[in-house]
């Protein structure tokens, strides 16, 4: 048996714990989730269903999966040891990935078989459309697998486990403030319809399948595979794309890594250097200054770069960015506001 | 053989090794020694593929450690090596199967029963030197062509010492072993190590062999009248010297005769004769080197 087969049934062997764990974890909130009833004064019984629980369940299962399988990578320690073993770090960054992956299928399939089973005795009783079922098991799974491989590359990137997990909050949210700028700035209501990001998305879509499943039970739902457009499908593919990127990049990156920094601050490009600049200023542009109040977003971009380097003993261009960010969060200004009026593109009056 | 030309690394502003250059033959013990902090670690790991160059290259018979293939037949015993809570002596075993599907579990069970070491308690329940006797035993039943142990001997029992040394003679010589083995202390290495070479301001600069480097050495104490001074020895090839009060010791290269008549030419009171350890010879040529002359 070849050894990258060796050693991935003896890592699988080894997270079996951990991937019951996750599993129990999606069937405790699906099984708590899909399906919830109770009975009025007047004796009639009223049913929820909720599909969203797929979503959160997928989300966090990427999460836990991403940082599970790559977190041994980031103690100096192990890395002696990992990478003088006769397997090319590329072949050891898939097996981690393949390894994350197949737990997130088994435990998405067996948690959507659970949910099937608690759904289908209400079917006549509350008219369900159970046939956007399986597609939504592909689509949240589909989507689930890229978020996945996102994660992945803010994770290699950080040099320790806290800046690991960090860079992937905010690799998770920062696409949803930015497009969310681009919409006001520009006008453009459709694009936060096709796409708010992918972790927004995933929950998006289970709730358009949700709304799918009861479409027949309320007339109220706006969000069925009905109002399914180009746009929503080209945003998921978008999506999909940029995940298997990522994800592609951070195997480069694993494969390049310099051990020597693993344990030690995280110095990437694609880091703390660009993110918190990109978040703070984003957060300033999105939700307008306020005098005086614009010194807490100061204090705040303060104490990311405190965390960034360890210390008080911050870079020159790090204080430029926490001037520009107090200075913009000081003028009392709608900045987004202001450039749609600018350029024409203010759709918030109409 | 293991070649390296070049080698050069830094980490950040910190300069470790610079412009490195080595050959190690096969069936080799070579001693890598110097001070905490001076690189030793750092070059191992570049030797084992762990750490990429920054320049320079490492070949084992031409082959690029950063290959898998390359390192199918190297072995790295780092100073600190990597387990979790849950490691026992039994999944050690069992994980490094997985890497090392030719290791011989037979000779890593001889060892942890011949050390008293249990199968199946946790290693971090292990004292040091425990964890150290496991992993050494995990070294011998892996048997790599080539094997890199970092400090591995150091702060073990003088029993255990023995044993792990005979088996790395038995290594070399059966299965044609080349063993790298770093200490900070060149007397932990010096009773069986080939050659040896000290890193020292980013260089390796000394090497050669043991034997060599012995047979050409003479180590005196004499006592005079007056305190000796470095100018009294000035006729000498002293490779080192120390002098307290009117007691100098003197190491000296070249002919046992001729070095005892110039010594008697200085009319010392007493003349003694002592035995050369290697450390002292090595340390000497060092000196030397940082003198700027001639090793």
């Amino acid at each position: 048996m070849d050894l990258v087969k060796r050693y991935s049934i003896y890592h699988f062997k080894k997270t079996l714990i951990r991937f019951a764990v996750i599993l129990l974890y999606c069937l405790v909130v699906v099984n708590f989730g899909v399906h919830n009833s109770y009975d009025s004064w007047d004796g009639t019984t009223y049913h929820y269903f909720s599909l969203s629980c797929y979503g959160v369940s997928m989300l966090l299962m990427c999460f836990v999966a991403a940082v599970m399988e790559f977190s041994e990578f980031k103690n100096r320690r192990n890395l002696d040891s990992w990478f003088s073993f006769p397997l090319d770090r590329w072949k050891i960054a898939l097996i981690h990935f393949v390894n994350g992956a197949v737990e997130i299928i088994v435990a998405h399939t067996l948690s959507f078989i659970l949910g099937y089973c608690k759904i289908l005795p209400f079917v006549k009783e509350c008219d369900l459309d159970m046939k956007g079922m399986l597609p939504m098991f592909f689509l949240i799974l589909i989507m689930g697998l890229c978020y996945y491989g996102l994660l992945i590359f803010p994770f290699i990137i950080a040099n320790n486990v806290f800046d690991g997990i960090f860079f992937a909050v905010l690799y998770s949210i920062i696409p949803t403030i930015l497009i969310s700028i681009i919409v006001e700035a520009f006008g453009i209501r459709r694009l936060s319809e096709y796409s708010s990001g992918l972790a927004y998305s995933l929950i998006d879509e289970a709730g358009r399948c949700e709304d799918n499943l009861t479409r027949k039970m309320y007339d109220w739902g706006d969000n069925r595979y009905e109002a399914l457009k180009g746009g929503d499908i080209a945003s998921i593919v978008i999506w999909c794309i940029i995940g298997a990127a990522l994800f592609v990049a951070a195997v480069y990156m694993f494969n390049n890594l310099k051990t020597e920094k693993v344990g030690g601050p995280s110095d990437s490009i694609f880091g703390y250097r660009t993110l918190i600049p990109i978040l703070m200023i984003s957060l300033v542009l999105l939700w307008g200054g306020t005098f005086g109040f614009g010194i807490i977003y100061g204090i705040a971009t303060f104490l990311l770069y405190v965390v960034l380097r360890r210390g008080v003993k911050l870079k020159i261009p790090d204080i430029i960015i926490i001037a520009v960010v107090t200075i913009l969060a000081n003028i009392p200004v709608n900045y987004v506001y202001e450039f749609s009026e600018l350029i024409g593109t203010n759709t918030w009056d109409v | 053989m293991i070649k390296i030309e070049g080698l050069s690394h830094s980490f950040g502003d910190n300069k470790v090794l610079e412009d490195v250059e080595l050959e190690i033959g096969d069936k080799k013990v070579l001693g890598l020694v110097g001070i905490n902090g001076a690189g030793k670690s750092t070059l191992l790991r570049l030797i084992s593929g762990v750490y990429h160059p920054q320049t320079g290259k490492v070949s084992y018979d031409g082959n690029d450690p950063l290959k898998d293939e390359t390192r199918r037949n190297l072995f790295l015993l780092p100073d600190d090596p990597y387990f979790n809570g849950q490691t026992t002596c039994k999944s050690l075993i069992e994980m490094y199967k997985v890497f090392y599907p030719e290791v011989d579990e037979e000779v890593f069970k001889e060892i942890i029963n011949d050390f008293k070491l249990p199968w199946k308690k946790p290693l971090r329940t292990f004292s040091k030197g425990m964890r150290r006797q496991a992993f050494v035993a995990l070294a011998f039943a892996v048997a790599p062509k080539y094997l890199l142990l970092d400090e591995a001997f150091d702060g073990l029992d003088p029993l255990a010492r023995k044993k792990f040394k005979d088996r790395l003679s038995k290594l070399v010589k059966e299965k044609g072993s080349t063993v790298i083995i770093s200490s900070h202390s060149l007397k932990e290495l010096e009773d069986f190590c080939d050659e040896f070479v000290m890193i020292d301001e980013h260089h390796l600069i000394s090497s050669g062999k043991v034997l060599e480097k012995t047979m050409d050495l003479f180590k005196y104490q004499l006592a005079f009248k007056e305190i000796p001074t470095e100018e009294t020895f000035a006729a000498l090839s002293v490779k080192s010297i120390k002098i307290t009060g009117r007691v100098a010791t003197v190491v000296c290269e070249g002919e046992a005769g001729e070095i005892e008549e110039k010594l008697n030419a200085l009319d010392p009171l007493i003349l003694d004769k002592l035995d050369v350890n290697f450390e002292e010879a090595f340390i000497g040529d060092i000196d030397r080197k940082l003198r700027g002359g001639e090793s």
